[in-house]
């Protein structure tokens, strides 16, 4: 809990402190007020909960208050504090308050304190009754003898000096917080889902390549596909050809000659029927074939693959 | 508790750069996987093709399918001449049913038809095919 930092004693009056380095300070009873309770309550949650209510009747506008508790003994501490009045008598001692790390409470060094505090001209920081009280040093005997404050030990707990740099509240901070943590959740996830599948398309490449480790070259898959791309284009439109022309010919048509090499093919298709020419014709033509001479009962049929 | 200078804005800036990181991995993973999905798919679809070409155009048995044409004519009628993986064969004196038979059957065996002469004499046809596989 910061404790290597320097402890600064605050009071009303105190003389101007010049300190580069970060500290904590520590507020007298001058700037909060202290209620000590024996409760039955075990949790510190639940004293936090009840905070606010026991100090009604002792402090107005509790909206301007922070609070802070804690557990001495058997009693539970209740301090309220206005964080406004620090920062002001911070700015009073020329201590800017951006370097103010914690703040502590004069009741919880009681422990410590053994004799008197000096506090100024006036004023000396004292334990009676067990609680840290501000009395007039008049009061006091005039042989006292003061002393300071003792820097090394911390107390255990401490609250921040209010966040008057930050435009936004620690609370808004965490709720801005997990929404976009939730929306990088969701990134993430689909970013993984992703990856993961093109790694399913890579495991369906290898499950082929393992049936069939020839094909692993992607030279010689190429090579492979261009020979019998060509076969088959080639083969196709052979076949297309000979479909075409068995779905010319019937009883009254009939194939006088048909040739078909590497890349032509010619047809000669003869009919006793003369005036069934124009049927052939169209029959040809619908077909997609292009007809090259035609005579008293032939029609010949010729073109490229 | 340590009073951090900014607070707030610094949560708030650490989530966003969480939320940021995240997206340009997700984007970037989205790119990449695109890239190598588009790749992995194309070699898929290429590799089908072949092992799909090579299944229709190198299938088992052709030699025997083809022998299968030996029965549709009688023999006297053949002229068969099949070396290694070549056939030239002419048909002879055939009618028109036995010629649409052996069409219909060469055009379902999966040979390349390199060379076909149908020719028709009176009203038998001679046919000769030159094919290998």
């Amino acid at each position: 809990m910061g404790n290597s930092k320097e402890l600064v004693l605050v009071y009303k009056g105190m003389p101007k402190v010049s300190l580069e380095e970060r500290f904590s300070i520590v507020l007298t009873p001058q700037n909060y007020i202290l209620r000590r309770e024996n409760l039955p309550i075990k949790q510190e949650y639940q004293s936090k909960k009840i905070v606010s209510s026991i100090f009604d009747n002792f402090i107005e506008d509790k909206d301007k208050y922070s609070f802070f508790v804690y557990k001495e003994d058997e009693d539970w501490i209740f301090i309220a504090y206005k964080q406004e009045e620090v920062i002001e008598l911070l700015e009073e001692a020329g201590i800017p308050s951006s370097n103010v790390d914690e703040i502590f409470f004069a009741q919880q060094m009681v422990s410590t304190i053994t004799k008197p505090i000096s506090l100024g001209k006036n004023n000396a920081l004292v334990v009676i009754d067990g609680i840290a009280t501000v009395v007039p040093k008049s009061i006091l005997p005039e042989d006292t003898v003061y002393e300071n404050i003792i820097e090394d030990i911390h107390p255990k707990k401490s609250v921040p000096l209010s966040n008057e740099h930050s435009y936004i509240d620690t609370k808004t901070a965490l709720i801005f917080s997990a929404i976009f943590t939730i929306f990088a959740i969701f990134f993430i996830i689909e970013g993984m889902r992703y990856t993961h599948s093109s790694q399913k398309a890579s495991t369906k490449v290898e499950e082929i390549l393992q049936h069939y480790p020839a094909l692993e070259s992607s030279y010689k898959r190429e090579s492979i596909l261009a020979k019998y791309s060509n076969i088959d284009k080639e083969q196709r439109a052979k076949r297309e050809i000979i479909k075409k022309l068995s779905k010319l010919i019937n009883q009254n048509i009939k194939i006088e000659q048909f040739e078909l090499n590497a890349k032509t093919y010619s047809a000669v298709l003869s009919t006793p029927n003369t005036r069934l020419l124009n049927q052939i014709k169209q029959k040809v033509k619908a077909n997609g074939m292009q007809i090259t001479n035609i005579s008293s009962n032939k029609i010949t049929i010729k073109g490229h693959l | 508790m340590m009073n951090i200078r900014y607070k707030g804005e610094l949560i708030v800036l650490a989530s966003i750069i969480l939320v940021l990181s995240s997206y340009i991995f997700k984007y970037k993973s989205f790119e990449s996987s695109q890239e190598l999905l588009h790749q992995k798919q194309q070699e898929i679809v290429q590799l089908q093709d072949v092992i799909s070409l090579q299944k229709i155009w190198s299938p088992n048995k052709i030699s025997q399918k083809l022998d299968t044409l030996k029965h549709i004519i009688p023999s006297q009628q053949i002229i068969w001449n099949k070396r290694g993986k070549k056939l030239t064969v002419k048909f002879k004196q055939i009618d028109s049913n036995q010629l649409n038979k052996i069409l219909n059957k060469i055009l379902n065996i999966a040979i390349q038809i390199e060379y076909i002469n149908i020719k028709k004499e009176q009203n038998k046809y001679t046919m000769e095919l030159k094919c290998k596989w």
